[in-house]
């Protein structure tokens, strides 16, 4: 998140990847470990640089590499005039290459077939899965008692360290098979029915995260103290343009078994589908007091605060919104978190 | 006596729905919205797949540049 306060969101680094470069993000938990031509041809970039990964740790930074392999600079650094001056030679760099590697079309990339990567480390985005893009964010009670932001990133240009008050972002992935049985149940039950054990479960333990400072810990099962979540088909009003209307709510209380860290609140949010076009309508908010910090999430602010998380459906088309959960890399476990 | 006892019986009610109500949960959605200032930076046109990017890369003649975080840089925090 300091990254994109510091380097990404300034207009001049902006300009420059946006005319000079093609740019990718990537998480380097799964590129470092997969075994396929994509995570061979990673690490063999990696390689030339100071980041090595030995003993399969991290390879985490920022590269600027040709399409053939050929690194042209590395930085792991905050300070947006190192980045800078880093894309710059980069460029240089690239421009001294034989024409062979830089000329447009003149290196042929490989085919790869995405039924050869390594399957222990894709996460692919299929036709059945229902995507909500989830933002976290640290809040405040106004003079009215009213919910607001505590205030703007603000520039911390000495230590590129973010005060964590900005928007945190995340994927909820659900299965188009999920919603439908929702729908299904509470359509045969007008007085509410409990959202499935494992949509509920995959929602608290991996969503219901303080992230706005870092990698958050997600909870376990143990920790999930109380978790209340309901639908309930609203009664169809005269020239309602929804075939199906459900409010959601719930109630929740995580907590670490040591009290160190929780957070307890509600949920409000409603799931609806358009007669017309089958489109769904689908968000929910929770908010409540979150209080205590993980190991890359120092920097709570002390005691019991606002914090509140917002899901709203996602357009998948989008490149950034086909990026898996976090808490995806044990599939099983994020799928069937009322089990393991 | 009577009003007391209507008072009780509204009570589960009460309990059992979520206290927020449909204008707060406009307003803590919007809160949790990166701002468009704050999300410039997701418009500059990110690839998340290498092999992609580098596809491109070569297609168009550019170099690469790869932002590569333990969790991903678009989600994760």
């Amino acid at each position: 998140m300091a990254d994109r306060e510091f380097v990404f969101g300034r207009p001049d680094v902006q300009k420059i990847l946006r005319e000079q470069f093609v740019i990718v993000a990537a998480d380097d938990w799964y590129q470092r470990r997969q075994n396929d031509a994509l995570g061979k041809f990673f690490r063999s970039v990696a390689d030339q640089g100071p980041r090595k990964g030995a003993g399969g740790g991290t390879r985490q930074g920022r590269y600027a590499f040709s399409a053939s392999g050929t690194l042209l600079g590395f930085n792991n650094n905050r300070d947006p005039q190192r980045i800078l001056n880093m894309l710059r030679e980069s460029l240089r760099k690239y421009e001294a290459l034989p024409a062979g590697e830089r000329k447009a079309g003149a290196f042929k990339v490989p085919t790869l077939n995405p039924g050869a990567l390594d399957e222990r480390y894709a996460r692919p985005l299929t036709q059945d899965t229902v995507v909500m893009k989830v933002h976290g964010r640290v809040l405040e009670r106004d003079r009215k008692g009213n919910y607001a932001a505590c205030g703007e990133p603000g520039a911390n240009n000495k230590s590129f360290r973010h005060t964590g008050f900005g928007v945190s972002t995340d994927h909820l992935w659900l299965k188009e098979a999920e919603l439908e049985q929702l729908t299904a149940l509470a359509l045969k039950n007008p007085q509410g029915v409990a959202v499935p054990r494992a949509v509920a479960m995959r929602i608290a333990r991996f969503h219901l995260v303080d992230n706005t400072r870092g990698e958050p810990p997600h909870w376990n099962l143990e920790e999930v103290r109380k978790l209340i979540l309901r639908a309930t088909m609203q009664p169809k009003a005269a020239g309602a343009r929804h075939s199906t209307n459900l409010r959601i709510t719930g109630a929740f209380h995580l907590e670490t078994k040591d009290g160190k860290r929780g957070y307890t609140g509600e949920i409000s949010g409603f799931l609806r589908t358009i007669s017309k076009t089958r489109a769904r309508e689908f968000q929910f908010v929770a908010v409540g007091q979150h209080w205590g910090e993980g190991t890359y999430t120092r920097g709570a602010r002390p005691g019991k605060t606002p914090f509140a998380v917002a899901f709203t459906l996602a357009d998948s088309q989008k490149a950034e919104n086909c990026v898996p959960p976090q808490a995806i890399r044990w599939e099983k476990g994020y799928y069937e978190a009322d089990r393991h | 006596m009577k009003i007391l006892l209507s008072l009780l019986a509204l009570l589960p009610l009460a309990t059992s729905s979520s206290k927020i109500m449909p204008l707060q949960l406009d307003q803590l959605r919007e809160l949790c919205t990166p701002s468009k200032s704050a999300s410039g930076w997701l418009e500059l046109g990110w690839e998340i797949d290498l092999w992609k990017a580098r596809e491109r890369a070569a297609r168009e003649g550019k170099p690469i540049f790869l932002w590569e975080m333990d969790g991903h840089p678009l989600g994760c925090t």
